[in-house]
């Protein structure tokens, strides 16, 4: 790609990204303050295992055909058939599930709770200022997300979300809402808790809900990641072949 | 400013997640807001050309030897990094979310996050160069003054490959300026590079800030291309593992 190419394009995407948004509603006060560098964790607050995708989601049975199809071709080629082997953002609510060492840092201010993914440098914005979803919406790979407190809750509905993921299918209907909140592990050490309820009925038989749970890191300040290093360290070492646009 | 004080302890001594005292980040606890939407302005009489800029011979030498293909990051979907990304004058927005110990500007690029700490924090040893840098920020009434080291030399300060080095110092003075009714981000910038610039550099910024307006993920995806690729690729062998199945190719 060009970089005029890679201008045009990006310029495009920006016009098309950008939009005004009416605001209204009456906004509940935060009592919790989420801000913070998290690190995720797979181990629940009993120190159990926690699963974060069900091993068998309740797929209609034409999707299950189409997933299983998948299955045998990314149990194959694993590497082919992942988003993030093409330096791509993750697609909701899978950044919200992964259990990898990359944290998550959250701040939190008037009317926002920002989320910033060390991984891809993902960034979830979501809106807190009684407003409601804008109208024309464009599918993107966070969606569109609206929260409000309920207690010490964060209740966050997630619509709009891109398709392009195999591995968690959904369709453009599919709705997420999370309950993110403050727990105690069993030592009573502070864990975050993000429990997703999926409810998409062009995919799935029923809604179901998974959990992610993650550890407080104070101190910590997310690195940089940036998948494409790779690339250019190959590039500034002279070796160009494993570059896709420059085969 | 010491009302902020208490709430920034507090943080401090929470290292995040905790009972939040009512707001404690309003907007009100701050010297000035930045927090929104910002899409730059053009610069006139440009400060950064090359001609009006007193490089060393090792500057000069840097300059010359630039070659976009292969040294200009944004080509492999790498960041601009620090300062270029906020003196580029492309109509990318940017968005700064702020609380009293930490200002964050999110530029809808190549995952340029700047994390700009106010608390007060020593800057970590060892500290290794990165496309960010490391910036620490401090109030002067109304304006935030950024202090940014740890550039790495991989990135550059413009798109004609203006260099610079691992040492350069950053300095910024950031400022709100209302002018012909519509909201201004100043930000003053001078950067000492003594290895490649015998006298710093001084650039100006404007930013406008873009009313109402919000940021979308969806302009982040470099390899968006790429991608469509792989993706027609997996669709195609999707079909063809499902057409096999039909015909019992397949178990």
């Amino acid at each position: 790609m060009t970089m005029g190419a890679l201008a045009r394009t990006t310029t495009l995407l920006f016009v098309l990204g950008l939009q005004i948004t009416a605001r209204g509603g009456v906004a509940v006060a935060a009592t919790v303050d989420l801000t913070g560098v998290w690190m995720p964790t797979a181990l629940g607050p009993d120190g159990n295992r926690n699963r974060t995708w069900p091993a068998k989601p309740p797929l209609l049975p034409a999707v299950q055909v189409q997933y299983d199809a998948y299955r045998v071709l990314a149990d194959a080629n694993p590497e082919d058939f992942d988003n993030a082997r093409s330096c791509l953002p993750y697609i909701m609510p899978r950044p919200m599930l992964v259990v990898a060492q990359y944290p998550l840092e959250i701040v939190q201010t008037d009317g926002r709770v920002t989320m910033i993914f060390e991984l891809h440098n993902d960034v979830r914005r979501i809106y807190l200022d009684g407003r409601t979803p804008p109208a024309g919406l464009r599918p993107t790979w966070m969606g569109y997300s609206i929260g409000h407190w309920d207690g010490d809750a964060l209740v966050v509905r997630t619509t709009s979300v891109r398709d392009g993921t195999i591995d968690q299918p959904h369709g453009p209907g599919m709705v997420l809402t999370e309950r993110l909140r403050l727990i105690k592990d069993k030592d009573a050490n502070t864990m975050l808790e993000d429990e997703i309820t999926v409810d998409d009925p062009a995919t799935y038989a029923e809604p179901f809900t998974v959990r992610n749970f993650f550890r407080q890191r104070p101190g910590v300040e997310i690195g940089e990641y940036f998948c494409s290093e790779d690339l250019w360290q190959q590039n500034l070492s002279g070796n160009t072949t494993k570059i896709p646009w420059r085969n | 400013m010491p009302r902020v004080v208490p709430s920034l302890v507090l943080l401090l001594i929470l290292g995040g997640g905790g009972v939040l005292p009512r707001n404690s980040v309003a907007a009100s606890a701050l010297p000035v807001d930045f927090s929104g939407v910002w899409v730059p302005a053009a610069r006139s009489g440009d400060a950064l050309a090359p001609d009006k800029l007193h490089m060393t011979d090792r500057g000069k030498a840097a300059l010359a030897a630039f070659d976009p293909r292969h040294h200009d990051s944004t080509r492999f979907c790498m960041p601009y990094g620090t300062p270029r990304n906020t003196l580029s004058t492309a109509p990318y927005p940017l968005e700064i979310v702020q609380r009293p110990e930490r200002l964050t500007m999110i530029f809808d690029r190549l995952g340029d996050v700047r994390r700009v700490f106010l608390d007060g924090r020593a800057r970590p040893n060892p500290l290794w160069p990165t496309w960010l840098g490391h910036s620490l920020g401090h109030w002067e009434g109304k304006t935030l003054v950024i202090e940014t080291v740890a550039m790495t030399e991989e990135s550059i300060l413009a798109d004609d490959g203006l260099p610079h080095s691992a040492e350069m110092q950053v300095v910024e003075r950031l400022s709100l300026a209302p002018r012909d009714g519509a909201q201004w981000l100043v930000d003053e910038m001078t950067i000492t590079d003594p290895a490649l610039y015998e006298v710093p550099i001084k650039v100006t910024q404007r930013f406008r800030r873009a009313e109402g307006a919000e940021m979308s993920d969806g302009s982040v995806s470099c390899l968006m291309d790429q991608w469509r690729q792989d993706l027609e690729r997996r669709n195609q062998a999707l079909a063809g593992e499902l057409s096999a199945e039909k015909k019992g190719a397949r178990p």
